[in-house]
Protein backbone atom coordinates (compact mmCIF):
# COMPACT_ATOMS: atom_id res chain seq x y z
CA UNK A 1 0.00 0.00 0.00
CA UNK A 2 1.37 3.36 -0.96
CA UNK A 3 2.39 6.00 1.56
CA UNK A 4 -0.34 8.46 0.55
CA UNK A 5 -2.98 5.83 1.20
CA UNK A 6 -1.65 5.18 4.71
CA UNK A 7 -1.73 8.91 5.38
CA UNK A 8 -5.32 9.00 4.12
CA UNK A 9 -6.34 6.11 6.38
CA UNK A 10 -4.52 7.69 9.31
CA UNK A 11 -6.34 11.01 8.71
CA UNK A 12 -9.69 9.26 8.56
CA UNK A 13 -8.92 7.26 11.69
CA UNK A 14 -8.05 10.45 13.60
CA UNK A 15 -11.17 12.16 12.27
CA UNK A 16 -13.32 9.27 13.49
CA UNK A 17 -11.65 9.34 16.89
CA UNK A 18 -12.34 13.09 17.10
CA UNK A 19 -15.96 12.67 15.99
CA UNK A 20 -16.68 9.96 18.58
CA UNK A 21 -14.33 11.37 21.19
CA UNK A 22 -16.42 10.34 24.20
CA UNK A 23 -16.71 6.72 23.11
CA UNK A 24 -13.07 6.52 22.11
CA UNK A 25 -12.11 8.34 25.34
CA UNK A 26 -13.83 5.69 27.46
CA UNK A 27 -12.14 2.93 25.47
CA UNK A 28 -8.77 4.64 25.79
CA UNK A 29 -9.19 5.00 29.57
CA UNK A 30 -10.10 1.29 29.84
CA UNK A 31 -6.92 0.36 27.99
CA UNK A 32 -4.85 2.74 30.13
CA UNK A 33 -6.31 1.22 33.31
CA UNK A 34 -5.64 -2.30 32.03
CA UNK A 35 -2.04 -1.42 31.33
CA UNK A 36 -1.62 0.31 34.71
CA UNK A 37 -3.07 -2.66 36.57
CA UNK A 38 -1.12 -5.29 34.66
CA UNK A 39 1.99 -3.11 34.81
CA UNK A 40 1.68 -2.75 38.59
CA UNK A 41 1.50 -6.50 39.05
CA UNK A 42 4.39 -7.05 36.67
CA UNK A 43 6.36 -4.34 38.48
CA UNK A 44 5.92 -6.03 41.85
CA UNK A 45 6.46 -9.51 40.48
CA UNK A 46 9.66 -8.55 38.64
CA UNK A 47 11.09 -6.70 41.65
CA UNK A 48 10.18 -9.56 43.95
CA UNK A 49 11.84 -11.86 41.45
CA UNK A 50 15.01 -9.76 41.71
CA UNK A 51 14.93 -9.98 45.50
CA UNK A 52 14.48 -13.76 45.37
CA UNK A 53 17.34 -14.02 42.89
CA UNK A 54 19.59 -12.03 45.23
CA UNK A 55 18.55 -14.26 48.14
CA UNK A 56 19.31 -17.36 46.13
CA UNK A 57 22.81 -16.01 45.67
CA UNK A 58 23.19 -16.13 49.45
CA UNK A 59 20.65 -16.02 52.28
CA UNK A 60 21.75 -14.06 55.35
CA UNK A 61 21.66 -16.04 58.62
CA UNK A 62 22.54 -14.47 62.00
CA UNK A 63 24.14 -16.74 64.60
CA UNK A 64 23.99 -15.20 68.10
CA UNK A 65 26.54 -16.47 70.61
CA UNK A 66 26.27 -17.11 74.33
CA UNK A 67 27.82 -14.58 76.69
CA UNK A 68 31.26 -15.11 78.19
CA UNK A 69 32.85 -17.14 75.41
CA UNK A 70 36.66 -17.25 75.24
CA UNK A 71 38.86 -16.61 72.20
CA UNK A 72 39.36 -20.37 71.98
CA UNK A 73 35.59 -20.92 71.82
CA UNK A 74 35.28 -18.37 69.03
CA UNK A 75 38.01 -20.10 67.00
CA UNK A 76 36.27 -23.44 67.48
CA UNK A 77 32.93 -22.06 66.32
CA UNK A 78 34.63 -20.35 63.39
CA UNK A 79 36.26 -23.65 62.37
CA UNK A 80 32.94 -25.47 62.62
CA UNK A 81 31.27 -22.92 60.38
CA UNK A 82 34.16 -23.05 57.92
CA UNK A 83 33.72 -26.80 57.56
CA UNK A 84 30.13 -26.43 56.36
CA UNK A 85 30.08 -26.47 52.53
CA UNK A 86 26.75 -24.69 52.19
CA UNK A 87 28.04 -21.61 53.97
CA UNK A 88 29.51 -19.43 51.25
CA UNK A 89 30.79 -16.71 53.52
CA UNK A 90 30.79 -15.70 57.17
CA UNK A 91 32.12 -12.94 59.34
CA UNK A 92 32.29 -12.20 63.05
CA UNK A 93 30.16 -9.28 64.28
CA UNK A 94 31.26 -8.19 67.71
CA UNK A 95 28.70 -6.85 70.15
CA UNK A 96 30.46 -3.44 69.93
CA UNK A 97 30.03 -3.38 66.16
CA UNK A 98 26.39 -4.42 66.51
CA UNK A 99 25.72 -1.62 69.01
CA UNK A 100 27.43 0.91 66.76
CA UNK A 101 25.27 -0.23 63.83
CA UNK A 102 22.16 0.06 65.99
CA UNK A 103 23.14 3.58 67.07
CA UNK A 104 23.53 4.63 63.44
CA UNK A 105 20.18 3.20 62.51
CA UNK A 106 18.41 4.81 65.47
CA UNK A 107 20.06 8.21 65.52
CA UNK A 108 16.81 9.95 66.54
CA UNK A 109 16.65 7.82 69.70
CA UNK A 110 20.32 8.21 70.63
CA UNK A 111 19.39 9.01 74.26
CA UNK A 112 18.34 5.39 74.79
CA UNK A 113 21.94 4.23 74.32
CA UNK A 114 23.51 6.82 76.67
CA UNK A 115 21.95 5.36 79.81
CA UNK A 116 22.81 1.71 79.14
CA UNK A 117 24.84 0.19 82.02
CA UNK A 118 26.35 -2.36 79.65
CA UNK A 119 26.06 -3.48 75.99
CA UNK A 120 23.00 -5.81 75.92
CA UNK A 121 23.78 -7.20 72.45
CA UNK A 122 25.52 -10.56 71.99
CA UNK A 123 28.52 -11.33 69.76
CA UNK A 124 27.42 -12.93 66.53
CA UNK A 125 28.41 -14.49 63.23
CA UNK A 126 26.79 -13.32 60.00
CA UNK A 127 26.56 -16.20 57.49
CA UNK A 128 25.64 -16.39 53.83
CA UNK A 129 24.02 -19.68 52.84
CA UNK A 130 23.97 -20.78 49.20
CA UNK A 131 20.41 -21.64 48.24
CA UNK A 132 20.87 -22.24 44.52
CA UNK A 133 18.37 -24.65 42.99
CA UNK A 134 18.20 -26.82 46.14
CA UNK A 135 15.34 -24.85 47.66
CA UNK A 136 14.75 -22.99 50.86
CA UNK A 137 14.83 -26.07 53.12
CA UNK A 138 18.59 -25.96 52.90
CA UNK A 139 18.63 -22.79 55.02
CA UNK A 140 16.64 -24.53 57.71
CA UNK A 141 19.02 -27.52 57.68
CA UNK A 142 22.06 -25.24 58.02
CA UNK A 143 20.34 -23.36 60.85
CA UNK A 144 19.65 -26.63 62.71
CA UNK A 145 23.27 -27.74 62.35
CA UNK A 146 24.64 -24.40 63.48
CA UNK A 147 22.27 -24.33 66.46
CA UNK A 148 23.89 -27.56 67.72
CA UNK A 149 27.39 -26.03 67.85
CA UNK A 150 28.41 -25.49 71.45
CA UNK A 151 28.37 -21.78 72.35
CA UNK A 152 25.63 -20.84 69.87
CA UNK A 153 22.67 -19.25 71.63
CA UNK A 154 20.24 -18.59 68.77
CA UNK A 155 20.01 -18.68 64.98
CA UNK A 156 17.85 -16.26 63.00
CA UNK A 157 17.16 -16.61 59.32
CA UNK A 158 13.57 -15.45 58.81
CA UNK A 159 12.67 -18.85 57.42
CA UNK A 160 8.96 -18.64 57.97
CA UNK A 161 8.41 -15.24 56.44
CA UNK A 162 10.63 -16.14 53.48
CA UNK A 163 8.29 -19.03 52.77
CA UNK A 164 5.26 -16.79 53.10
CA UNK A 165 6.89 -14.18 50.93
CA UNK A 166 7.47 -16.77 48.22
CA UNK A 167 3.83 -17.82 48.43
CA UNK A 168 2.74 -14.19 48.10
CA UNK A 169 5.02 -13.74 45.09
CA UNK A 170 3.61 -16.85 43.44
CA UNK A 171 0.08 -15.59 44.06
CA UNK A 172 1.04 -12.15 42.81
CA UNK A 173 2.35 -13.66 39.59
CA UNK A 174 -0.81 -15.66 39.10
CA UNK A 175 -2.92 -12.61 39.87
CA UNK A 176 -0.84 -10.56 37.41
CA UNK A 177 -1.45 -13.12 34.72
CA UNK A 178 -5.15 -13.53 35.56
CA UNK A 179 -5.95 -9.84 35.98
CA UNK A 180 -3.85 -8.88 32.97
CA UNK A 181 -5.62 -11.43 30.78
CA UNK A 182 -9.02 -10.41 32.10
CA UNK A 183 -8.45 -6.71 31.60
CA UNK A 184 -7.03 -7.20 28.13
CA UNK A 185 -10.06 -9.33 27.25
CA UNK A 186 -12.31 -6.54 28.52
CA UNK A 187 -10.27 -4.07 26.44
CA UNK A 188 -10.64 -6.22 23.32
CA UNK A 189 -14.39 -6.37 23.89
CA UNK A 190 -14.69 -2.61 24.44
CA UNK A 191 -12.48 -1.78 21.44
CA UNK A 192 -14.54 -4.16 19.30
CA UNK A 193 -17.76 -2.44 20.32
CA UNK A 194 -16.32 1.04 19.86
CA UNK A 195 -15.08 0.23 16.36
CA UNK A 196 -18.39 -1.41 15.59
CA UNK A 197 -20.31 1.68 16.63
CA UNK A 198 -17.93 3.92 14.65
CA UNK A 199 -18.42 1.61 11.66
CA UNK A 200 -22.22 1.74 11.98
CA UNK A 201 -22.19 5.51 12.32
CA UNK A 202 -20.45 5.57 8.95
CA UNK A 203 -22.61 2.82 7.46
CA UNK A 204 -23.98 5.08 4.72
CA UNK A 205 -20.49 6.26 3.81
CA UNK A 206 -19.30 2.67 3.75
CA UNK A 207 -22.17 1.72 1.42
CA UNK A 208 -21.28 4.60 -0.92
CA UNK A 209 -17.65 3.48 -0.89
CA UNK A 210 -18.77 -0.01 -1.88
CA UNK A 211 -20.86 1.47 -4.71
CA UNK A 212 -17.86 3.28 -6.15
CA UNK A 213 -15.78 0.10 -6.13
CA UNK A 214 -13.71 0.42 -2.96
CA UNK A 215 -12.13 -2.83 -1.77
CA UNK A 216 -13.05 -4.06 1.71
CA UNK A 217 -9.45 -3.50 2.82
CA UNK A 218 -9.64 0.13 1.72
CA UNK A 219 -12.91 0.62 3.61
CA UNK A 220 -11.83 -1.13 6.79
CA UNK A 221 -8.23 0.04 7.01
CA UNK A 222 -9.11 3.29 8.87
CA UNK A 223 -11.07 1.26 11.45
CA UNK A 224 -8.16 -1.14 11.98
CA UNK A 225 -5.95 1.91 12.34
CA UNK A 226 -8.36 3.32 14.93
CA UNK A 227 -8.10 0.12 16.95
CA UNK A 228 -4.33 0.10 16.64
CA UNK A 229 -4.04 3.77 17.60
CA UNK A 230 -6.33 3.30 20.61
CA UNK A 231 -4.32 0.32 21.79
CA UNK A 232 -0.94 1.88 21.12
CA UNK A 233 -1.71 5.25 22.70
CA UNK A 234 -3.53 3.55 25.59
CA UNK A 235 -0.50 1.34 26.22
CA UNK A 236 1.83 4.32 26.06
CA UNK A 237 -0.47 6.33 28.34
CA UNK A 238 -0.68 3.50 30.87
CA UNK A 239 3.10 3.06 31.01
CA UNK A 240 3.54 6.82 31.35
CA UNK A 241 1.05 7.07 34.24
CA UNK A 242 2.69 4.07 35.90
CA UNK A 243 6.11 5.68 35.53
CA UNK A 244 4.92 8.99 37.01
CA UNK A 245 3.30 7.21 39.98
CA UNK A 246 6.39 4.99 40.42
CA UNK A 247 8.76 7.98 40.32
CA UNK A 248 6.68 9.93 42.84
CA UNK A 249 6.35 6.99 45.23
CA UNK A 250 9.96 5.82 45.04
CA UNK A 251 11.19 9.39 45.52
CA UNK A 252 9.23 9.57 48.79
CA UNK A 253 10.14 6.07 49.91
CA UNK A 254 13.73 6.16 48.80
CA UNK A 255 15.10 6.25 52.36
CA UNK A 256 13.04 3.20 53.36
CA UNK A 257 14.17 1.18 50.36
CA UNK A 258 17.80 2.14 50.97
CA UNK A 259 17.57 1.05 54.58
CA UNK A 260 16.23 -2.32 53.44
CA UNK A 261 19.06 -2.57 50.93
CA UNK A 262 16.31 -3.10 48.40
CA UNK A 263 16.69 -1.70 44.88
CA UNK A 264 13.22 -1.12 43.52
CA UNK A 265 13.45 -0.73 39.75
CA UNK A 266 10.89 0.25 37.07
CA UNK A 267 9.85 -2.01 34.19
CA UNK A 268 12.67 -2.61 31.74
CA UNK A 269 12.43 -0.85 28.40
CA UNK A 270 11.85 -4.23 26.78
CA UNK A 271 8.94 -5.08 29.11
CA UNK A 272 7.39 -1.62 28.66
CA UNK A 273 7.72 -1.86 24.86
CA UNK A 274 6.21 -5.37 24.93
CA UNK A 275 3.24 -4.08 26.94
CA UNK A 276 2.67 -1.22 24.49
CA UNK A 277 2.97 -3.72 21.63
CA UNK A 278 0.46 -6.09 23.24
CA UNK A 279 -1.86 -3.17 23.85
CA UNK A 280 -1.65 -2.10 20.19
CA UNK A 281 -2.31 -5.71 19.18
CA UNK A 282 -5.34 -5.78 21.50
CA UNK A 283 -6.69 -2.72 19.64
CA UNK A 284 -6.14 -4.39 16.30
CA UNK A 285 -7.80 -7.62 17.49
CA UNK A 286 -10.75 -5.54 18.75
CA UNK A 287 -11.19 -4.06 15.26
CA UNK A 288 -10.85 -7.50 13.70
CA UNK A 289 -13.51 -8.95 16.02
CA UNK A 290 -15.90 -6.09 15.28
CA UNK A 291 -15.73 -6.98 11.58
CA UNK A 292 -16.04 -10.70 12.34
CA UNK A 293 -19.27 -9.89 14.18
CA UNK A 294 -20.46 -7.92 11.15
CA UNK A 295 -19.79 -10.90 8.86
CA UNK A 296 -21.56 -13.30 11.26
CA UNK A 297 -24.60 -11.04 11.41
CA UNK B 1 -29.18 -9.62 -19.91
CA UNK B 2 -31.03 -12.87 -20.73
CA UNK B 3 -34.25 -14.18 -19.20
CA UNK B 4 -33.68 -12.36 -15.96
CA UNK B 5 -36.10 -12.72 -13.06
CA UNK B 6 -35.99 -10.99 -9.72
CA UNK B 7 -38.28 -11.83 -6.83
CA UNK B 8 -38.46 -10.63 -3.22
CA UNK B 9 -39.93 -13.59 -1.43
CA UNK B 10 -43.14 -14.38 -3.27
CA UNK B 11 -43.33 -10.93 -4.86
CA UNK B 12 -42.00 -10.82 -8.39
CA UNK B 13 -40.17 -7.56 -9.22
CA UNK B 14 -38.83 -8.42 -12.69
CA UNK B 15 -40.02 -11.11 -15.10
CA UNK B 16 -38.23 -12.55 -18.08
CA UNK B 17 -36.13 -9.50 -18.92
CA UNK B 18 -33.87 -9.88 -21.94
CA UNK B 19 -32.08 -6.87 -23.36
CA UNK B 20 -28.81 -5.90 -24.94
CA UNK B 21 -27.13 -2.54 -24.48
CA UNK B 22 -24.35 -1.55 -26.86
CA UNK B 23 -21.27 0.54 -26.09
CA UNK B 24 -21.90 4.27 -26.47
CA UNK B 25 -25.67 3.85 -26.46
CA UNK B 26 -28.25 5.77 -24.40
CA UNK B 27 -31.02 3.60 -22.98
CA UNK B 28 -33.96 4.94 -20.98
CA UNK B 29 -35.83 2.64 -18.64
CA UNK B 30 -39.28 4.06 -18.17
CA UNK B 31 -42.48 2.96 -16.51
CA UNK B 32 -44.73 3.77 -13.59
CA UNK B 33 -43.45 3.77 -10.02
CA UNK B 34 -42.99 0.19 -8.88
CA UNK B 35 -42.57 -1.10 -12.43
CA UNK B 36 -39.07 -2.38 -11.58
CA UNK B 37 -36.84 0.38 -13.06
CA UNK B 38 -34.58 0.80 -10.02
CA UNK B 39 -34.38 -2.95 -9.46
CA UNK B 40 -33.28 -3.42 -13.06
CA UNK B 41 -30.50 -0.84 -12.64
CA UNK B 42 -29.37 -2.45 -9.39
CA UNK B 43 -28.89 -5.75 -11.17
CA UNK B 44 -26.22 -4.16 -13.40
CA UNK B 45 -23.93 -3.24 -10.49
CA UNK B 46 -24.91 -6.17 -8.28
CA UNK B 47 -26.77 -3.92 -5.88
CA UNK B 48 -29.28 -6.77 -6.09
CA UNK B 49 -28.79 -10.34 -7.25
CA UNK B 50 -30.95 -11.78 -10.01
CA UNK B 51 -33.11 -14.69 -8.88
CA UNK B 52 -32.71 -16.30 -12.28
CA UNK B 53 -31.12 -15.55 -15.66
CA UNK B 54 -27.79 -14.32 -16.88
CA UNK B 55 -26.31 -10.83 -16.83
CA UNK B 56 -23.11 -9.88 -18.65
CA UNK B 57 -21.53 -6.46 -18.07
CA UNK B 58 -18.42 -5.53 -20.02
CA UNK B 59 -17.65 -9.24 -20.48
CA UNK B 60 -18.16 -10.08 -16.79
CA UNK B 61 -20.74 -12.76 -15.97
CA UNK B 62 -22.33 -11.43 -12.79
CA UNK B 63 -23.83 -14.76 -11.74
CA UNK B 64 -20.41 -16.41 -11.69
CA UNK B 65 -18.51 -13.42 -10.38
CA UNK B 66 -17.16 -13.80 -6.83
CA UNK B 67 -17.30 -11.13 -4.13
CA UNK B 68 -13.62 -10.31 -4.70
CA UNK B 69 -14.38 -9.16 -8.26
CA UNK B 70 -17.25 -6.89 -7.19
CA UNK B 71 -15.09 -3.75 -6.63
CA UNK B 72 -13.60 -4.19 -10.11
CA UNK B 73 -17.10 -4.37 -11.65
CA UNK B 74 -18.22 -1.29 -9.75
CA UNK B 75 -15.17 0.68 -10.83
CA UNK B 76 -16.27 0.08 -14.42
CA UNK B 77 -19.72 1.49 -13.66
CA UNK B 78 -20.66 4.98 -12.50
CA UNK B 79 -23.92 5.16 -10.56
CA UNK B 80 -26.06 8.28 -10.08
CA UNK B 81 -28.84 8.11 -7.50
CA UNK B 82 -31.99 10.14 -7.14
CA UNK B 83 -31.02 11.09 -3.58
CA UNK B 84 -27.40 11.88 -4.66
CA UNK B 85 -25.82 9.67 -1.98
CA UNK B 86 -23.03 12.11 -1.19
CA UNK B 87 -21.00 11.85 2.00
CA UNK B 88 -22.01 14.87 4.10
CA UNK B 89 -18.79 14.96 6.11
CA UNK B 90 -16.55 15.20 3.06
CA UNK B 91 -15.99 18.15 0.77
CA UNK B 92 -17.17 18.13 -2.83
CA UNK B 93 -13.58 17.42 -3.89
CA UNK B 94 -13.28 14.45 -1.52
CA UNK B 95 -16.65 13.04 -2.61
CA UNK B 96 -15.68 13.18 -6.27
CA UNK B 97 -12.20 11.83 -5.53
CA UNK B 98 -13.56 8.72 -3.78
CA UNK B 99 -13.68 6.35 -6.81
CA UNK B 100 -10.14 7.35 -7.76
CA UNK B 101 -8.86 6.87 -4.20
CA UNK B 102 -10.57 3.48 -4.15
CA UNK B 103 -8.83 2.62 -7.41
CA UNK B 104 -5.47 3.51 -5.81
CA UNK B 105 -4.72 6.55 -8.00
CA UNK B 106 -1.91 8.89 -6.99
CA UNK B 107 -2.89 12.20 -5.33
CA UNK B 108 -1.59 14.34 -8.20
CA UNK B 109 -3.63 12.41 -10.76
CA UNK B 110 -6.66 12.50 -8.47
CA UNK B 111 -6.43 16.28 -8.16
CA UNK B 112 -6.06 16.76 -11.90
CA UNK B 113 -8.98 14.48 -12.80
CA UNK B 114 -11.30 15.76 -10.07
CA UNK B 115 -10.72 19.43 -10.90
CA UNK B 116 -11.22 18.69 -14.58
CA UNK B 117 -14.55 16.97 -14.03
CA UNK B 118 -15.70 19.65 -11.57
CA UNK B 119 -14.87 22.27 -14.22
CA UNK B 120 -16.99 20.41 -16.77
CA UNK B 121 -19.82 20.17 -14.25
CA UNK B 122 -19.54 23.91 -13.56
CA UNK B 123 -18.90 23.47 -9.84
CA UNK B 124 -15.16 24.01 -9.73
CA UNK B 125 -15.62 26.81 -7.17
CA UNK B 126 -17.47 24.43 -4.83
CA UNK B 127 -14.56 22.00 -4.45
CA UNK B 128 -13.99 22.82 -0.78
CA UNK B 129 -17.66 23.10 0.13
CA UNK B 130 -19.55 20.38 2.03
CA UNK B 131 -22.57 18.87 0.20
CA UNK B 132 -25.28 19.92 2.71
CA UNK B 133 -24.60 23.58 1.89
CA UNK B 134 -25.25 23.01 -1.85
CA UNK B 135 -28.56 23.21 -3.71
CA UNK B 136 -30.19 20.00 -4.98
CA UNK B 137 -29.05 20.70 -8.52
CA UNK B 138 -25.48 21.30 -7.43
CA UNK B 139 -25.49 18.13 -5.33
CA UNK B 140 -26.70 16.12 -8.30
CA UNK B 141 -23.93 17.62 -10.46
CA UNK B 142 -21.43 16.52 -7.80
CA UNK B 143 -22.98 13.03 -7.94
CA UNK B 144 -22.64 13.01 -11.74
CA UNK B 145 -19.03 14.18 -11.44
CA UNK B 146 -18.33 11.34 -8.98
CA UNK B 147 -19.95 8.82 -11.32
CA UNK B 148 -17.87 9.86 -14.33
CA UNK B 149 -14.51 10.79 -12.75
CA UNK B 150 -13.11 7.29 -13.11
CA UNK B 151 -14.07 7.21 -16.83
CA UNK B 152 -16.42 4.22 -16.44
CA UNK B 153 -17.65 2.47 -19.56
CA UNK B 154 -21.21 2.40 -18.21
CA UNK B 155 -23.13 5.11 -16.35
CA UNK B 156 -26.33 4.14 -14.55
CA UNK B 157 -28.64 6.93 -13.44
CA UNK B 158 -31.67 6.23 -11.28
CA UNK B 159 -34.16 9.10 -11.66
CA UNK B 160 -31.35 11.70 -11.76
CA UNK B 161 -33.69 14.66 -12.21
CA UNK B 162 -36.66 13.51 -10.14
CA UNK B 163 -35.95 15.70 -7.15
CA UNK B 164 -34.72 18.74 -9.09
CA UNK B 165 -36.40 21.93 -10.32
CA UNK B 166 -36.60 22.32 -14.14
CA UNK B 167 -33.52 24.57 -14.35
CA UNK B 168 -31.33 22.19 -12.30
CA UNK B 169 -32.72 19.21 -14.20
CA UNK B 170 -31.72 20.91 -17.45
CA UNK B 171 -28.15 21.37 -16.18
CA UNK B 172 -27.93 17.69 -15.21
CA UNK B 173 -29.27 16.64 -18.63
CA UNK B 174 -26.64 18.82 -20.31
CA UNK B 175 -23.97 17.25 -18.17
CA UNK B 176 -25.07 13.71 -19.02
CA UNK B 177 -25.09 14.70 -22.68
CA UNK B 178 -21.52 15.99 -22.36
CA UNK B 179 -20.24 12.77 -20.79
CA UNK B 180 -22.13 10.64 -23.29
CA UNK B 181 -20.35 12.66 -25.96
CA UNK B 182 -17.07 11.49 -24.44
CA UNK B 183 -17.99 7.86 -25.09
CA UNK B 184 -19.86 6.64 -22.02
CA UNK B 185 -22.86 4.31 -22.29
CA UNK B 186 -25.84 5.70 -20.40
CA UNK B 187 -28.67 3.71 -18.85
CA UNK B 188 -31.16 6.08 -17.26
CA UNK B 189 -34.28 5.20 -15.32
CA UNK B 190 -36.55 8.22 -15.62
CA UNK B 191 -40.00 9.77 -15.96
CA UNK B 192 -38.54 12.92 -17.49
CA UNK B 193 -39.97 13.09 -21.06
CA UNK B 194 -37.93 16.19 -21.78
CA UNK B 195 -34.72 14.30 -21.07
CA UNK B 196 -35.83 11.36 -23.21
CA UNK B 197 -36.66 13.50 -26.24
CA UNK B 198 -33.54 15.62 -25.75
CA UNK B 199 -30.98 12.78 -25.50
CA UNK B 200 -32.57 10.68 -28.24
CA UNK B 201 -31.86 7.22 -26.88
CA UNK B 202 -33.60 3.89 -26.95
CA UNK B 203 -36.52 3.53 -24.55
CA UNK B 204 -37.56 0.39 -22.72
CA UNK B 205 -40.91 0.59 -21.03
CA UNK B 206 -41.50 -1.63 -18.03
CA UNK B 207 -44.86 -2.59 -16.64
CA UNK B 208 -45.28 -4.81 -13.61
CA UNK B 209 -41.72 -6.05 -13.96
CA UNK B 210 -41.89 -7.01 -17.64
CA UNK B 211 -40.72 -5.24 -20.76
CA UNK B 212 -43.84 -3.79 -22.34
CA UNK B 213 -42.38 -1.87 -25.26
CA UNK B 214 -39.04 -1.10 -26.91
CA UNK B 215 -38.95 2.24 -28.71
CA UNK B 216 -36.17 3.79 -30.76
CA UNK B 217 -35.81 7.56 -31.17
CA UNK B 218 -37.66 7.58 -34.51
CA UNK B 219 -40.54 5.39 -33.19
CA UNK B 220 -40.95 7.71 -30.24
CA UNK B 221 -40.99 10.83 -32.42
CA UNK B 222 -43.78 9.27 -34.46
CA UNK B 223 -45.63 8.27 -31.30
CA UNK B 224 -45.26 11.74 -29.81
CA UNK B 225 -46.38 13.36 -33.09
Amino acid sequence: MQKDLWIRHFRHALKDIRTHRFLHGITWITIVLSVILSGTFILFASNAGDVIASWKAGVRVMVYLEKGLTEKDLVRIKNSLGEMELISDFRFVSKMEALEFLRMRMQRHAAVFHNLPENPLPDAFELRVKVGEQGWDIVENVALHVEKIQGVDDVEYGGQWVGRFLQVIAMLRMAAFGMGSLFFLVSVFIVANTIRLAFYSRKEEVEIMRFVGAEEGFIKAPFYMQGFLLGFSGGLGGILVLFVVYTTLTFRMDATFSALAFDFSFLSLRTAATMVGISAFVGWVGAYLSFRQEVLE
Amino acid sequence: MFNVYKAYGKTSALRDISLEIYAGEIVFITGASGAGKSTLLKLFYKGELASQGQILVDGMNLARMGARKLPELRRRIGVIFQDFKLIAGRTVFDNVALPLEAAGEKPKIIEKKVMSVLRTAGIEDKAKVYPPSLSGGEQQRVAVARAVVGSPSLILADEPTASLDPHSAEQVIQLLETFHGRGATLVIATHNRRMISRLKGREIRLENGSIQERLHGSDREMEEA
